[in-house]
């Protein structure tokens, strides 16, 4: 009769928690990172007879695999989405017919067709100088726009930068927290394993990471070759000035000990940090050095011709614009006292390209880099000359210094009309006042092919527009094809660990049931003992 | 497979947002016409536009060249309209001027009328555009064209050679204004010789006809000069290719109304007597020889000579033949400055059509890279709008299902 009792109250209880389970799933149909429980009940040994059931475990139905690939799916669509979030702004801005450069630019090259029609009209002189200055701001503004970028860029990292050193140290707080409660208990940790694996999807959604799981217990997290969280503890990462160009900031990693080692930006490839790495180094980087090379080649080609010209004074042209000069960045790491003097060729516009330089001293040569394609030359001089930059080495460098050459650095943000007096535009070539010849050559700039030889100004911009619009269509194609593919995996790990909210339905009604069978159990058990109490009395 | 309470809400929602943001793209293109927003929407569309929109606006640049180009002419035009009146205008004074019957004060009336053609042409030559420049000292649009000095009464050029040439198509360049020496200093390569007396010949010798002997021999068109010589009675007379600088005939004896032969292209008659050292000059188109302007400045002067003997005869005879040669030559050359000058308009003309045709491929193609389609655009808007409301209406529809309504 006794064990009727326990019987039926075993059950009771079986019913309670498998109810407590159901409702839980329920409560936490919405709750991010949760994984579904189910109760396992086992049947209660008792010596000799039966001893009702025992709940066995509250399991989590959670499976390492599929969340593993889930995790580096989000992680690569959050590269995605954050390259593509900073890329869609350029890509707007240029969908912004009036914020673009070609209409001012056209409005100058117009400016300077008029001028050549009236060479004497000190209208036209006026406009061209206001169409020219139009033109320069507009090129500052949008070198701004790109420098702002640029800073709101490194801001978001070390944001970021903050939340994985942050996750790191929470993953390894669970990391202790999951061994001691295991140890203390024998049950599983639920909530501890779902919060662990939520931040670890968090966390990969910052930066690619790879996890390890050592003694079926402790999560090892490594990222971009470097371990965040270990059997030490959890290590952090920086944001620190680049070595090699103290105008970058770049993601460096924090050794045992405090020294902080630069990572490689190609080791960043995932998450949100990945896609701002990949943004900066490469989509900004190509849209700055396109636009810094655009207003180069305009201001030297059109310096160049003007300087050909006489004033209305009869004295030669001087310079219309004025634009920056290449400049040359030691590495802060070098040991010897070599620096480098940079200046442009005279006659080397043709070969200056969108893309800076790096020079290595090795073996006693001089290995310089083009960056934007790799492609490598060696000097064995202490002057050179590369993609129409002269160098010259002044000091002596030692073996395994460096250097960076940025020839075209900050040309659009820097290019501004040199001269105010209308009176000093070199339209003539030698003649009067009514001296078109060089208003004429001036205007007929817009369609010669002056940058690197092979295009026009206004194709120069059009290629750092199709370049934007492709990578940014690129990213959306990407972006969409991740999305379902993730999509696909989330859709697979919440068929194991998602909840159903008809299936605990179901599952209330189950152990509602088992509860009131049960009960009616303990009822029957009661009503016996009554009937035996009955008999006595 | 199990489905997630969680994945049957999401796969909701995300078909939704998918058909909503679809609805909102095309909607958008609807709405602005445009089918490439953003460069993303077609880079090479895009790329392709700017360059078109380029090519566009150089062309309506060239248009505005050519209207400038054509400002410029027609003003030229208009005063070469006038000069070419004033020349016309003088000629018959100049026929008047040759009758041997006109008294002092009859050939001081023609002179008179003659220095009032003389100032119109100087005001023509010195004519001013809008911006206060010279309209016929080439480049040198800050000076007067001619300078006109009163007690020597020679009106110099004071420009340059400069034409202005203006882009006014892709591929053509136009001079759009001429300068004072190609108007009023220059006659066509077709011009005729023109015989003038040296300015201090004394003898009563009058050069009548100037004869072409063989237009096609070399020293055609060569300058010559003609010297006399009076040898112990003796009159002789040396020809001198000046252009060359060789002597045709040295020392030949002269006869009065001899017909010389000057070199192997020309021929002169001179009637009357030359004096010792008298000397005639022919020549085709040197600038001297060719300012309308000191041509009848000079003619003017000379009338008002008084005709007091045979060497003043002669003078006014010479200045006469020679006058009215220059005035047939310079009306030419003015008449064919002018026709070039129409020529070039009307080729601006040419161009402003072939420009309107270049407008329009430009604009249509513009249209084709950027512009959206309205019939697809409005299709596509409809059928995206219906699949959208099937998403919504699923999704209502899924969302309703529940077993805690049910049981």
């Amino acid at each position: 009769m006794s064990s009727l009792f326990g019987i039926g109250y075993s059950g009771l209880s079986a019913a309670q928690s498998g109810m407590s389970t159901a409702s839980n799933n329920i409560a936490n149909v919405n709750t991010p990172g949760y994984t579904r429980q189910s109760l396992r009940l086992e049947q209660s040994a008792q010596s000799g007879g039966q001893g009702g059931v025992g709940v066995g475990a509250v399991q989590r139905n959670y499976q390492q695999y599929l969340s593993g690939q889930l995790n580096d799916a989000r992680s690569t669509a959050s590269a995605l989405d954050s390259h593509l979030g900073q890329l869609s702004q350029i890509n707007n801005l240029l969908g912004d017919g009036d914020a673009g450069l070609a209409p001012l630019m056209q409005q100058f090259f117009a400016g300077l067709q008029t001028l050549a029609g009236s060479p004497d009209d000190a209208a036209a002189r006026e406009s061209l100088l206001g169409d020219a200055n139009s033109m320069a701001a507009q090129f500052q503004t949008f070198a701004g726009y790109l420098d702002d970028m640029g800073r709101s860029v490194a801001t978001q990292m070390e944001g970021a930068v903050g939340q994985v050193n942050n996750y790191a140290e929470q993953i390894d707080r669970l990391n202790e927290q999951i061994t001691l409660a295991r140890g203390r208990t024998g049950a599983e940790p639920n909530t501890l394993l779902d919060k662990r694996d939520q931040l670890v999807s968090e966390l990969g959604q910052l930066i690619n990471i790879d996890v390890a799981i050592q003694d079926g217990n402790t999560y090892n997290i490594t990222a971009a070759g470097q371990p965040l969280v270990d059997a030490t503890g959890a290590h952090s990462l920086a944001l620190v000035r680049s070595a090699g160009d103290p105008t970058r900031r770049v993601i460096a990693y924090e050794a045992p000990g405090g020294a902080r080692r630069e990572l490689d930006a190609s080791q960043i490839s995932g998450g949100s940090l990945g896609g701002l790495v990949a943004f900066r180094d490469g989509s900004l980087e190509s849209a700055t050095l396109s636009l810094d090379q655009l207003a180069h080649d305009l201001a030297d080609k059109i310096n160049d011709v003007h300087g050909q010209g006489t004033d209305l004074a009869g004295n030669p042209g001087t310079a219309l614009f004025e634009t920056a000069r290449p400049i040359s960045l030691d590495n802060a790491r070098n040991t010897g006292t070599a620096t480098l003097q940079v200046a442009f060729s005279d006659d080397g516009m043709a070969d200056i390209a969108a893309s800076n330089y790096r020079v290595a001293y090795e073996n006693g040569q001089y290995s310089v880099t083009r960056v934007s394609d790799g492609q490598r030359t060696r000097f064995g001089s202490d002057s050179f000359s590369i993609g129409g930059v002269d160098i010259a080495v002044e000091g002596t460098p030692n073996e395994g210094d460096s250097f960076l050459i940025k020839p075209l650095a900050g040309a659009a943000a820097a290019l501004n009309v040199s001269i105010t007096d209308p009176a000093q535009i070199a339209a003539a070539q030698g003649g009067g006042s009514g001296d078109n010849r060089n208003a004429q050559a001036l205007a007929d700039l817009q369609n010669a092919k002056t940058v690197e030889g092979n295009r026009s100004f206004n194709s120069q911009y059009a290629q750092l527009v199709s370049d934007i619009g492709n990578r940014t269509r690129t990213l959306q194609v990407n972006g969409e094809a991740q999305q379902t593919l993730t999509g696909e995996l989330e859709n697979a790990q919440q068929s194991i660990s998602g909840v159903n909210l008809d299936e605990e339905r179901v599952n209330l009604l189950y152990y509602q049931q088992m509860y009131q069978a049960n009960a009616k159990v303990i009822e029957t058990a009661a009503s016996l003992f009554d009937t035996l109490l009955g008999i006595r009395a | 497979m199990r489905l997630s309470t969680n994945t049957i809400y999401a796969m909701g929602s995300q078909a939704i947002l998918r058909q909503q943001s679809e609805v909102a793209d095309i909607g958008q293109q609807l709405a602005s016409g445009r089918r490439i927003v953003t460069p993303a929407d077609d880079p090479r569309a895009a790329a392709q536009a700017l360059n078109v929109s380029q090519a566009a606006q150089v062309n309506a640049q060239f248009a505005d060249s050519r209207e400038i180009a054509r400002r410029s002419l027609s003003a030229e035009d208009n005063e070469l309209d006038s000069v070419i009146d004033a020349l016309t205008a003088a000629k018959p004074l100049f026929v008047q001027a040759g009758n041997g019957t006109l008294s002092d004060a009859d050939r001081d009336s023609i002179a008179t009328q003659l220095e009032g053609i003389h100032a119109q042409l100087l005001g023509n030559a010195n004519a001013q555009n809008g911006n206060g420049g010279s309209f016929f000292s080439g480049y040198r649009t800050d000076a007067s064209a001619f300078l006109f000095d009163e007690t020597t009464g020679v009106a110099t050029y004071n420009g340059d050679a400069g034409r202005r040439e203006l882009r006014v198509d892709s591929s053509r360049t136009m001079p759009i204004n001429d300068t004072g020496r190609d108007v009023f200093a220059s006659v066509t390569a077709g011009a005729r010789y023109v015989a003038r007396a040296g300015a201090d010949n004394a003898g009563s010798a009058v050069f009548a006809g100037i004869g072409v002997r063989d237009s096609a021999a070399t020293d055609y068109g060569d300058s010559f000069e003609i010297t006399f010589a009076d040898n112990a009675g003796e009159l002789s007379y040396s020809v001198r290719n000046t252009t060359t600088a060789t002597d045709v005939v040295s020392g030949a004896v002269f006869e009065p109304g001899q017909t010389l032969t000057i070199g192997a292209s020309m021929s002169l008659r001179i009637d009357g007597m030359p004096a010792d050292g008298d000397a005639f000059t022919l020549g085709k188109g040197r600038p001297e020889d060719s300012n309308i302007l000191n041509t009848i400045a000079g003619l003017a002067a000379q009338l008002r000579q008084p005709d007091d003997g045979p060497a003043a005869g002669a003078a006014l005879a010479n200045t006469l033949n020679s006058a009215q040669r220059q005035l047939d030559n310079s009306l030419d050359n003015v008449l064919s400055v002018r026709s070039s000058l129409g020529a070039r308009l009307n080729e601006l003309d040419v161009l402003d059509r072939a420009g309107s045709n270049r407008d329009v491929n430009y604009k249509s193609s513009l249209a084709n890279l950027q512009d959206v389609d309205p019939v697809k655009a409005i299709s596509d808007y409809s059928l995206a709008q219906v699949a959208l409301q099937f998403s919504q209406k699923t999704f209502a529809d899924i969302q309703q299902m529940s077993l805690f309504s049910l049981v």
